[in-house]
């Protein structure tokens, strides 16, 4: 007698759906695989290398000053930041003593492009969750230090301002005049966008108790900037391993505190880099008061041959540390060069932590990691 | 604006018709100058839209086409119309058809009743507001349709997600209803109107003095804006999530249906609550005019498109919430509530 | 009663932020530059499209060898002050306006423009032979790198600064 086959039971699988590389919220060419189950995310795997231009390979086939261009395009928001960071790479493998009025301007450009980029971190944030209006009105203040950085190098976003040794162009009166400008009037724009939209309530509910990474677990995925911060972790490169003139300025590092749900999660990160938009307005002050005369970019030969050494230099960036490792043969080009990303160390937590969330809540919390693409793939 | 609709009641009698031909005229001409008001209305909405938008966030919005982009919504649509017409390979092509006309017809349909001046509509009919709750549901059934014809994953959830949506909210927007058609004893949306005149002013007869209705209205405005896919209700499009949920895939002008649609069921939304609510066409210092009532219904879709460039984004689960845990409960004890004050303040 | 508290917390804090749209809607003024129509005034050092007045290029490659995408071509004939460019070409296509070249540039010939309308209708014209196809003179060029581009007063224009002070 022949058993006839039983029909399965009626079962459900989870969907595969690929959300990005073209997603509005994947902030350039992530590709995350979601395994759903209706709304829940079962598993978020992100898939980088969409924006790969082999920028490693490249560092060691061009001359050391020659690289400044290519490091505008990693960190495409925080440009200055990484040029500097290449910059202060070299000049510790060259031994190459910078000016202090040149270090002020650096410090002057730097914390100027973190407040763009960090406006640009949670206009995004905003718009991720639905919020158009924010969006418009960081940019618009974004559009003001632009036209600042602007004044002193050339250029809006890929700046290519820093130099071995030093900057590009000297600071210009106009510049002080527009950046004291902005200073006046950003506290209470900040103020204003931060009742637009960080204390309503919705957003409040849409970005707390979100995603929450405990600090351990933040130390261990190596993660930096903000992000750690968020999580309550108190380390921030400017103050524990200070470089350049930071010794001599008076700043906090905000931490997470959880104010409105538990510690690290979504709404942390976004308010940690609000709070250091204020930090850096109080830096930006000091710097003006205490830019001193000088040159403002030191005697480099043509070609610079730095001796055979290796060097591993971090600093923070407004995603956390951006570290340049060089080894040099004593040649006009690097032997070996390596980059760390912070957003390809900040990236690499989203699998573990967006286990059984909704999808909306999978966008909430990539949209609080601030991402670039650009370094992610590098 | 009342001329032109008395002019149309006695176009068949001034043509010598009478009997079933005249009837088909009237409802013909009735259907086509409700289209071209739909239409003139979702154009109108859409330029105020992005300008209103435009001005609170530091922009100009449109500015080339006419004067300061007035004719910049025309250009749309005739750019929109002009489109190819796509469907994709693997979509259900009939579904996928239907599903737009479905969801304008929808919107379409619940102007049949609405009045469009003082004390006239295409149709006086007597149950008008179930009418408009009936035909609301069609809307939502031609969005599901199109999330599921589009055979697209993300339009699927959108569609999903309209699903949960409008069934939940359609509750909250009848029972919102009922206190003021307690207060005034009709279904017809022109007797709603009409039994709010007199009084004080001729406002202090409005059905939002009543406790219980003043809480029912900012309940209503706000199920109707979920209704409608607005800000902070836009979950079946929501573009950060679901790219545009459930029409990713339209184009031309199926895409232009869907967004005529969403206008003109603001403006009806805005108009029911304006009638219900707010008197309709009565008005300070006496005053009863379809321009008044044009204008109650302009300022709710301003605070709408104000709302929508203001908020962000609910969830799924906080919506479900919003609805079930807040919206539903307060309907039903202000039903209750109008009830009792109706039994000791009338009789 | 938490909804409530939710609500009505939700309530106010949407007021709130309609009073700050409500103000930017009546008091706000738009930062937009329409931009075929008006055009925003170019800083000092705007790096727009790379120029070279083949005229005083002395053809000495140094430009070129720094170049970080090797977008100059150069080939140069004669000897000490004779010495000339005999062909001097741009890639547009590769450039990304870094002004490394400009800085290591001996002379002036080499600046770069206010001119940001990079458009080309053809791929061929973007690399560009600068003896064969002289540029029109430049007026509008951004200051040398590293010099001042307030000579003397700090308010003087823009275009005069350029060329005269490198």
């Amino acid at each position: 007698m022949v058993i006839p086959a039983q029909p399965k039971p009626l079962q459900g699988e989870p969907m595969v759906i690929y959300m990005g590389p073209q997603h509005p919220s994947t902030h350039g060419v992530l590709q995350v695989e979601l395994h759903t189950d209706g709304e829940i995310v079962n598993r978020a795997i992100p898939r980088i290398g969409f924006l790969h231009r082999c920028k490693e390979k490249i560092g060691e086939s061009v001359p050391y000053d020659a690289y400044v261009p290519y490091t505008d395009r990693m960190d495409y928001l925080a440009a200055m930041n990484t040029n500097w960071a290449w910059a202060s790479a070299v000049e510790k493998l060259a031994a190459i003593e910078v000016p202090e009025r040149a270090e002020y301007i650096r410090v002057y450009v730097a914390e100027f492009n973190r407040i763009a980029s960090h406006l640009v971190a949670l206009a995004t944030y905003g718009l991720d969750l639905g919020a158009w209006t924010p969006l418009l009105h960081a940019f618009r203040e974004r559009e003001s230090v632009l036209d600042i950085l602007e004044e002193l190098s050339g250029g809006r976003l890929c700046f290519g301002y820093m130099r071995i040794g030093g900057v590009a162009n000297d600071i210009t009166p106009r510049s002080i005049e527009m950046g004291k400008a902005f200073l006046k009037q950003f506290r209470a724009k900040l103020d204003s966008l931060n009742e637009l939209l960080s204390f309503n309530h919705i957003f409040i509910r849409r970005a707390a108790n979100i995603g929450v990474i405990p600090g351990e677990q933040a130390i261990a995925y190596g993660m930096t900037g903000p992000m750690l911060r968020a999580s309550g972790v108190d380390w921030d490169m400017r103050r524990d391993e200070p470089y350049s003139i930071y010794p001599k300025l008076n700043f906090d590092v905000p931490v997470g505190q959880g104010l409105k749900g538990k510690t690290g999660d979504n709404w942390d990160r976004y308010w940690v880099r609000v709070q250091e938009m204020y930090e850096s307005m109080k830096i930006l002050e000091q710097v003006i008061d205490g830019l001193p005369e000088g040159e403002f970019r030191a005697k480099v030969p043509a070609i610079l041959r730095p001796p055979a050494a290796e060097v591993y230099c971090r600093q923070e960036c407004p995603r956390g540390e951006v570290a340049f490792y060089l080894i040099s043969d004593g040649g006009k080009t690097p032997y070996r060069m390596k980059v760390r990303g912070p957003s390809f160390c900040n990236l690499s937590i989203l699998e573990t932590i967006s286990k059984d969330m909704l999808i909306a809540d999978l966008v909430s919390t990539l949209g609080s990691f601030d991402i670039v693409m650009g370094e992610v793939d590098r | 604006m009342d001329f032109l609709m008395n002019a149309m009641q006695s176009l068949p009698a001034s043509m010598q018709l009478s009997g079933p031909l005249a009837w088909t005229i009237t409802a013909l001409v009735a259907a086509g100058v409700t289209m071209g008001v739909v239409s003139l209305v979702a154009l109108l909405a859409v330029y105020a839209e992005r300008k209103v938008s435009a001005d609170m966030q530091a922009r100009v919005g449109p500015m080339h086409v006419g004067w300061h982009g007035i004719l910049q919504t025309t250009a749309d649509a005739i750019k929109l119309m002009l489109k190819e017409d796509l469907v994709p390979a693997m979509a259900d092509k009939w579904l996928f058809i239907t599903a737009p006309l479905l969801v304008f017809g929808g919107a379409f349909i619940g102007w049949a009743v609405l009045p469009l001046c003082k004390g006239w509509a295409p149709v006086d009919l007597n149950i008008g507001v179930v009418y408009l709750l009936a035909t609301s549901s069609l809307v939502a059934l031609g969005i599901i349709m199109a999330g599921w014809g589009s055979h697209n994953k993300w339009s699927l959830y959108g569609a999903m997600r309209t699903a949960a949506q409008f069934l939940s909210y359609e509750i909250p927007t009848a029972l919102h209803l009922l206190p003021a058609i307690l207060l005034a004893g009709s279904l017809n949306l022109t007797a709603l109107a009409n039994s709010q005149a007199g009084g004080m002013g001729n406002m202090a007869n409005w059905a939002i003095w009543n406790p219980f209705c003043f809480l029912s209205f900012f309940c209503y405005f706000i199920s109707g804006l979920a209704e409608t896919n607005r800000v902070p209700f836009d979950l079946p499009e929501s573009e950060s999530e679901l790219v545009a949920g459930f029409h990713v895939e339209y184009s031309g002008m199926r895409f232009a249906f869907f967004f005529l649609a969403e206008y003109a069921e603001l403006f009806l939304v805005s108009a029911i609550a304006s009638l219900v609510f707010l008197g309709g066409w009565n008005g300070p210092f006496g005053l009863e005019s379809s321009f008044l009532y044009l204008a109650k219904v302009l300022v709710m879709m301003f605070v709408a498109i104000w709302l929508r460039w203001t908020l962000p984004r609910f969830r799924i689960d906080q919506l479900m919430g919003l609805c079930w845990k807040f919206l539903i409960p307060l309907g039903l004890i202000n039903i209750l509530g109008v009830g009792f004050w109706i039994y000791y303040f009338r009789t | 009663m938490n909804i409530l508290s939710e609500v009505w917390s939700g309530f106010t804090t949407t007021l709130k932020g309609m009073w700050v749209t409500g103000r930017e809607y009546l008091t706000g003024k738009p930062i937009t530059v329409q931009y075929p129509y008006t055009k925003r005034e170019m800083p000092y050092r705007f790096r727009g499209m790379l120029v070279n007045d083949v005229s005083i290029c002395n053809g000495c490659t140094k430009c070129s060898r720094v170049c970080p995408v090797n977008c100059i071509e150069i080939e140069a004939e004669g000897k000490g002050k004779e010495r000339h460019v005999t062909k001097w070409v741009l890639n547009y296509q590769k450039c990304c306006w870094c002004e490394l070249c400009v800085e290591v540039c001996p002379d002036t010939s080499l600046l770069m423009s206010h001119d940001y309308e990079t458009v080309f209708t053809d791929r061929n014209k973007m690399i560009r032979d600068f003896v064969a196809d002289p540029i029109p003179p430049f007026t509008d060029v951004n200051p040398k790198p590293g010099t001042n581009p307030y000579p003397k007063k700090e308010n003087e224009g823009d275009s005069e600064s350029g060329r005269a002070a490198a």
